[in-house]
Parts: C-alpha cells; sequence; structure tokens
C-alpha cells in the first residue's frame, strides 16, 4: 500500500536552536502513533507538516505531492486537518467553531452524520468555546475535524490535562474516527496510544530513533523505559 | 587585549579633532556625543532587555528642564545632576510599576502617553517657561566656547559608554539579556524578572537624564521639543541605524542623523524624507543596522529566502516578542 | 447644571466619543487581528484628512470627499502592509518599528505636499448650522459626528457579529495559526483587514478635518495619543473595549473640560493608569489559545 504522508529525515530550526535533526515517518491507513518524551520534537513534527515552521533540510510529501513550502492554509486545502490540544476559538460560539471554516451550507450537509457519532454536541452548540470543559473543547476540536472531512488528521495529545473517564470517551471517539481517515497521533499516554494505534516512531531530541509495531513495543520494556520514561 | 591599540587611536583623533575642524562641525560633532547617549541608553532598553518605549524624550525632558532650573536658579551642576538623575529614576519606577502586569505591547503606547503629558504640561506651566522654554542658562566658562563644548561633550559621552559598557557585561546586565531572550526561562531559573525590568528601565532613565543635563549645557537653552515624541523617534532612528543591541552602534547612528543629517539638508531637500525611507528599508533588510551591512552580506541578503514564521504554533515555548 | 446643559454637554461628549472612535477602532483592529501596533495609524488618519480637504475645496462635495479621504488611506495602508509588514510577519517588534518609520515618512510627505502650515477646512453648507436644544444649542456638525460613528459602529458590530468574514476576524484575534490551519488564507484576511482599518482611519480624518475647521501636520501624533488611549483603558484589540473606552474618555473630555479646561489629557493619562493598575489588559481583553 502506498504511503499517505511521507516524512524523510527533515531538519527544522526554531530561532538559533536545532529542534528536530532527522525526522523521519510514514503515515498509512488507521493510527500512527508519534512517541517519545517532553520536548522531543512530536509537536515540532506536526507542525512543520502543517508548514508552521520551515524545513532546512529534508521531504515531506502527501500522497506523492511535495508539501515543502506551501502555505499552511494550502496545505490544509489538501485535506490535512491538524487538532491541537483544545484547539478552540474561545470567543466563539461552538456552532461557529464547526461551520467557521467550511461554510454554512458545508455544515449543514454533514450536521446529522457528526451528531449521530457526537451526542453530547447538540446541547452546547450554542454556547462560546471558552465556557467548556477542557475535555468538552477537545470534542469540538475533533468535531471540527469530522464536518472538514480530512484525507489526514493529525491529533496532537489529545488526552493532555483530561481525566481518566473523559480519555475513555476521547479514544472511543479518535477509533470511530479512524474508520474514516488515517491519524497521525502525538500522544503522553501510552496506555490510550498503545490501544488505538498499530504502527509507532519515537522521537528523542528531534531524530526519529525507532520505528516498529504497537504489539513490539509493549513487549519490549527496554525500549519503554529509554525513550519514553515508563516502567 | 587588541581593543586598546584602536581605543588609542579613536582618543588621539577625538582629542586632535579640534584643531582641523570648523566649529560649525565641531557643535555638530558636540551635538551627536550627548544625543548618542540619549540614544544608547535608549538600546540599553530595546536592544539589550526587549523593551519598546516610545516615551524616553520624557527622562531626556525631566534632566534637561531640572539641569536649566537648578543653574538658573544659581545651584551647583552637581546638584543638577543629582536632581536629574533622582527624578528621571524615581519616574521609571512608577512607570515600572504601573506597566509591570501588561503586556509588553502596551508599554510603548503608556510610555508615549506619560510623555506627551508631560509635554503638553511643560508647554503650560509657568516654572518650565511654557511654549518659549528655558532660556539664557548660566553656562559654567569652560562651556561656552565650541572647543571647550566639544571637549565637555566628548568627555561625557566617553564616561558614559564605558559606564553602560561595564554595566552590560556586569552579572545583572547578562541577566538583562537572558530575560530579552526568554523571560519565561529567565524565571523559571529563578530571576525576579518583573524588578530586573524595572532595573533596566531606571538605568536607562539615569542616562537618559544626564544626556538630558548635558544637552541643556549643550544648547543653552531648553524648549518643549526635548520632551516630544520627535525626540524618542530620534532615538530610534539612531539606534536602529547603528545596529540594534550593538552600544556603540549608537555612534554611528547618531553620527548620521546629526552630522550627515545636517550637512546632507544642504543638497536633499527631500532629506527627512529618505532618512524615513532609509529607516523602513534598514528595518526591512537588516535588523542588525548598518554597521554590520558588508558586501558579503549584501549578497547572501537578496539570495535568501526570509523564512516564514507561524504566527502560533501550538505548544511551542518560544514567546514572540510582544507577549 | 440646567437639564439643557447637560443636555448639551452630553451630546457633544458623545460626539467626542464618535470622533475618539472613529479614531481609534481602525487601530484596535488591526492589533487585534494582526498583532500589529500601527504607529502610522494617526499618520494615516491625517492622509484621510489631507486628501478630504483638498477633494472638497476642489468639488465641494463632502461625502466625496470623506469616501476620497478614506479610499486614499485604505490605498497607502494597503501598500504598506504588503511592501513592508508581510516580509516582518510573526516579528511584532518589528513591525511596530517599520510602522514608525510609515508614520515619519507620511508625516514628511505631508509636509512636502502640502507646506509645514495649518489650512483652513471649511464645514459643508448643509452640516453648518447649529441646532437649538430646549435652551441651549449644539452644532450640526456634532451631531454629524455622532451620526457617522453610529453607522460605523453599526457597520462594525454586524460585520463582526454575522458575517462569516466577521467571525473570521474573530477567530484570527484569538488565534491565526489555528485558522490558518483550517485553510482560510489568513495573508489575504490580514490584507482586507488592513486596508478597512486604514480606510476607517482616513474617514476619522476626513470627518475630523471640518470639526476643528483646519488640518495641520501635527495632526496625526496627537490622534495616535488619543487612540492609544482609548484602545489601553478599553482593551486592545476587543471591539465592544474600544466603544468603552470612547465612550469614558468622551465623556470624560466634555464634562471634565467644561468644569476645567487644560485639566483633560493628564486626566486621560491618570485614568489609563489607573485602569491598567486593576486591569492590566484593559476593561475587556481578549482571551488568546496561547496565553
Amino acid at each position: 500500500m502506498s504511503k499517505i504522508l511521507m516524512v524523510e529525515d527533515i531538519a527544522v530550526d526554531i530561532g538559533k536552536l536545532n529542534i528536530l535533526k532527522g525526522v523521519s515517518l510514514a503515515v498509512e491507513n488507521g493510527v500512527t502513533a508519534l512517541l517519545g518524551r517532553n520536548s522531543a520534537g512530536k509537536t515540532v513534527t506536526l507542525n512543520t507538516v502543517m508548514g508552521y515552521w520551515p524545513v532546512r533540510r529534508g521531504r515531506i510529501e502527501f500522497l506523492g505531492a511535495s508539501l515543502v513550502g506551501l502555505p499552511t492554509h494550502r496545505i490544509a486545502r489538501q485535506g490535512i486537518v491538524y487538532v491541537p490540544p483544545r484547539g478552540v476559538f474561545h470567543d466563539l460560539s461552538v456552532e461557529l467553531n464547526l461551520s467557521l471554516a467550511i461554510g454554512s451550507r458545508a455544515y449543514r450537509a454533514r450536521r446529522e452524520y457528526v451528531f449521530s457519532i457526537l451526542t453530547e454536541l447538540k446541547d452546547i452548540l450554542k454556547m462560546p468555546a471558552g465556557c467548556l470543559s477542557g475535555g468538552q473543547q477537545q470534542i469540538v476540536a475533533m468535531a471540527r475535524a469530522l464536518f472538514h472531512g480530512p484525507r489526514l488528521l493529525l491529533l496532537d495529545e489529545p488526552s493532555r490535562g483530561l481525566a481518566p473517564v473523559i480519555i475513555q470517551r476521547i479514544g472511543a471517539v479518535i477509533r470511530e474516527m479512524a474508520r474514516q481517515m488515517p491519524i497521525l497521533l502525538v500522544e503522553q499516554n501510552f496506555t490510550l496510544a498503545s490501544e488505538l494505534a498499530r504502527d509507532f516512531y519515537i522521537l528523542d531530541d528531534g531524530r526519529t530513533v525507532y520505528a516498529g509495531t504497537i504489539a513490539e513495543l509493549a513487549a519490549d520494556d527496554e525500549l519503554k523505559r529509554r525513550y519514553l520514561a515508563i516502567g | 587585549m587588541r581593543k586598546y591599540p584602536t581605543l588609542l587611536v579613536g582618543g588621539v583623533l577625538l582629542a586632535v579633532a579640534p584643531l582641523t575642524l570648523s566649529s560649525f562641525v565641531l557643535s555638530l560633532l558636540a551635538q551627536a556625543a550627548v544625543l548618542a547617549v540619549f540614544a544608547a541608553s535608549y538600546d540599553l532598553l530595546l536592544g539589550y532587555t526587549g523593551i519598546f518605549s516610545f516615551g524616553h524624550a520624557l527622562f531626556l525632558g525631566v534632566g534637561a528642564y531640572l539641569a536649566a532650573l537648578f543653574l538658573l536658579n544659581g545651584h551647583s551642576l552637581p546638584l543638577a545632576m543629582l536632581a536629574a538623575v533622582s527624578a528621571a529614576a524615581v519616574l521609571a519606577v512608577v512607570i515600572g510599576a504601573v506597566t509591570l502586569r501588561s503586556k509588553g505591547v502596551y508599554y510603548a503606547m503608556i510610555t508615549l502617553a506619560f510623555a506627551e503629558m508631560f509635554h503638553i504640561y511643560a508647554g503650560m506651566a509657568k516654572v518650565t517657561g511654557g511654549a518659549n522654554g528655558l532660556i539664557g542658562i548660566p553656562l559654567p566658562s569652560f562651556i561656552a566656547a565650541p572647543v571647550g563644548d566639544y571637549y565637555v561633550m566628548v568627555i561625557f559621552a566617553v564616561i558614559c559608554f564605558g559606564a553602560m559598557y561595564f554595566f552590560l557585561d556586569s552579572p545583572t546586565g547578562r541577566v538583562l539579556r537572558a530575560v530579552r531572550d526568554n523571560p519565561t526561562r529567565a524565571a523559571m531559573i529563578g530571576y525576579n524578572v518583573p524588578l530586573y525590568l524595572v532595573i533596566a528601565q531606571v538605568v536607562a532613565a539615569v542616562f537618559a537624564a544626564l544626556a538630558g543635563v548635558f544637552l541643556a549645557l549643550n544648547q543653552g537653552m531648553v524648549y518643549t521639543n526635548v520632551l516630544s515624541s520627535n525626540t524618542t523617534v530620534n532615538a530610534l532612528l539612531i539606534v536602529v541605524l547603528g545596529g540594534i543591541g550593538t552600544l556603540f552602534g549608537a555612534v554611528a547612528g547618531s553620527l548620521i542623523v546629526v552630522v550627515a543629517g545636517s550637512i546632507l539638508a544642504n543638497y536633499f531637500p527631500y532629506w527627512p524624507l529618505i532618512l524615513g525611507a532609509l529607516y523602513i528599508i534598514v528595518v526591512l533588510l537588516y535588523p542588525q543596522g548598518l554597521m554590520q551591512l558588508s558586501f558579503k552580506r549584501l549578497g547572501t541578503i537578496f539570495r535568501s529566502n526570509p523564512a516564514k514564521e507561524p504566527n502560533v504554533s501550538a505548544g511551542s515555548d518560544e514567546g514572540s516578542d510582544f507577549h | 447644571m440646567s437639564l439643557s446643559m447637560f443636555l448639551v454637554i452630553f451630546l457633544e461628549g458623545l460626539s467626542a466619543s464618535a470622533l475618539l472612535f472613529l479614531a481609534a477602532v481602525g487601530l484596535s483592529i488591526i492589533f487585534g487581528l494582526m498583532d500589529i501596533l500601527n504607529f502610522s495609524h494617526g499618520a494615516l488618519f491625517m492622509s484621510g484628512a489631507y486628501v478630504a480637504m483638498t477633494i472638497f475645496h476642489a468639488t465641494g462635495n463632502f461625502p466625496l470627499a470623506v469616501l476620497a479621504g478614506g479610499c486614499a488611506a485604505a490605498l497607502l495602508g494597503l501598500v504598506m502592509e504588503r511592501l513592508a509588514l508581510r516580509p516582518l510577519r510573526g516579528r511584532p517588534l518589528y513591525q511596530a518599528m517599520v510602522t514608525i518609520g510609515v508614520m515619519l515618512f507620511l508625516d514628511q510627505l505631508v509636509i512636502e505636499i502640502w507646506g509645514p502650515s495649518l489650512i483652513s477646512f471649511s464645514r459643508w453648507g448643509p452640516l453648518a448650522g447649529m441646532t437649538a436644544i430646549m435652551s441651549g444649542a449644539i452644532s450640526n456638525y456634532r451631531l454629524f459626528l455622532i451620526l457617522v460613528g453610529l453607522v460605523v459602529f453599526l457597520l462594525m458590530a454586524g460585520f463582526l457579529a454575522s458575517s462569516r468574514w466577521g467571525a473570521m476576524v474573530r477567530a484570527g484575534v484569538e488565534n491565526a495559526g489555528l485558522l490558518e490551519g483550517l485553510g482560510v488564507n489568513t495573508g489575504l484576511l490580514f490584507t482586507f483587514t488592513f486596508g478597512l482599518g486604514a480606510f476607517l482611519a482616513g474617514v476619522g480624518g476626513a470627518v475630523y478635518g471640518p470639526f476643528i475647521r483646519l488640518v495641520d501636520p501635527n495632526l496625526g501624533l496627537s490622534i495616535l495619543i488619543d487612540s492609544f488611549i482609548v484602545v489601553v483603558i478599553g482593551g486592545f484589540g476587543s471591539f465592544g473595549g474600544t466603544v468603552l473606552g470612547s465612550l469614558l474618555i468622551g465623556m470624560l473630555q466634555a464634562f471634565i473640560g467644561y468644569l476645567s479646561p487644560g485639566l483633560t489629557v493628564m486626566l486621560n493619562v491618570v485614568l489609563m493608569a489607573v485602569v491598567l493598575l486593576i486591569k492590566p489588559d484593559g476593561l475587556m481583553s481578549v482571551r488568546r489559545w496561547r496565553a
């Protein structure tokens, strides 16, 4: 099967710091997890795919076409949606958050379908997103991704700072979304990641240091200790 | 140790300059020396601490007006300097306290408002001579002649630049740069960031006030214009042309603005327009200033693609200039 | 104070508020959406006033003059955004510094074109007289200013509340990066918004000229300071805050100026300092995702 997203040996400088020194990964259908300690470069990798940071070196290809040098909005229009943790517009109502970038016609067309998956949205549509709980904001951010119907979803730490029972719900939503679209998932919560993902990559200090299937990783305590500080 | 020959040559050149230059050029050089100190004190904020003030003229003006008032009332110059320095320091602490918790962007506007308040007050109040300003400041006899004026201003500037250099080189100066580069990190290391920001403002205010005192001596009069925002813009022009965060760049910038300005203005009627355009181009193409603009680098500017920076990137620790 | 005098002063305060609002709204929006502290805002305002004065004296058509003033400022703003601001995007400090250069340049350009002295800017016939209010009277031009302020307020409020552009502007104020990631060309949005802000500044200048019956090359700076105070008090980037700040300062100017003229500038600054000590981000501040 051909790769949906290919990242090959990218290097990114932010200010004077070399944040990414050599990140490579490939995303296929299903959920691919991007793991690693804090400040290993996971979020910067997602941001770089979206074109927020320019690459100094390396290739990024989406469905066979290069993304390097494109402005962020053009990358987004190719069908990549990036969901930062609780990434909502606080000032806007939930409904505007969902319809803002796609227009009201597309919003009405997909409403039924999205609300059938995320039933909890119906009650909060008119509320400003800033008044919601962290879990609700994360649901809204993911619902927006469903409205956009992307060909690739970049999901950045959906569980950050949320209570275990809410993380379970988020996990269920991600599993449902993964049936519709390939997902590149950055996650600190290894348990959640291991439940969802099939393949994984580990970043350490701005480099891809390990890749494999989640099943292999779950069995390898040494690897988890070294790069994820687990166990 | 290779600095010493350069300093020596520079010192000799400054010392013998009056032998060859006309008194008109000497008076321009004296004025440039004072403005260089003022601009360098502005650079302490902008270049070394990352604080963008738009009311720095306030401190120059306070220094100049207090010096004029003290001298006119028969007090000695040292007492006038003491008064100027203390008043500027107190004002800096007050403004620092008001702006402490506000975003950086507010600082420029608040300082502008404060300076403008004093500007308007100085134009109305009796004590400051209203719109006419204070004239006929009694000057010590050695300043009255152009050559004496030149030496006093140059020696004043040399002492101030030396003091600022050692301040920036001190542990406190290094902390300021750490705060400029990353306030969050500096705070996490355990530095009291607001305290250091106030220190920077006080030190910059003190040097600006001293420049004000010597400006009053140099001009023999003080006029409300010294408090106007044009004065701050002049400092900004000097710092940008000379190079932000290069203390001695202020000397080059000051020479461009004062000396080249007065001489070129005779040949180019549109000189202020040219200066404005030059300033825009320098900020756009070479924010490090004209001083470091060598021909080799000129090539790379036009070839390199200016890196696109995201306005927002989730989860990044990098702070933008203002927030 | 009699009721009719109170009414007159109230309406004068309202007209002063309308002027302040017209001066500050573009500055507030440009900062709110684009993070640009636009020091050239006063110079754009002044350019609008000068162009309107020239057109009005040439044609005698005041509505046309106001439109021309707005369009001239918008054109200057668009050129400035493309040439000087876009290359520095994401570096707000340098953007603010470059706008100071534009301010210097425009201030000087006005002097080169129209000369350094004051030029009178007479009021259009239909707006020249006075209207009686009980035992007092107020100039028609002040009533006109209230009307213009109200129209711009309603247009902007409608723009921000109902249209998708407005929602995007509000979203961009909060988080331009996230909006860009949803496929919105924020570059275009920024150019449009900067042009809009400059247009409003130009219109403000065009209606301000006949109010003080003249234009002069120092106009830009005094307007810049007033606008700064309004937006600092109201909360930068907040539309409601700009309205609130204009009303506060305008009313203060009318009532305090009535009691003790000459105190107003100092009171403005003191009021600003007090507001900042209590609420460091102004009375209404926009919450930011990246906070």
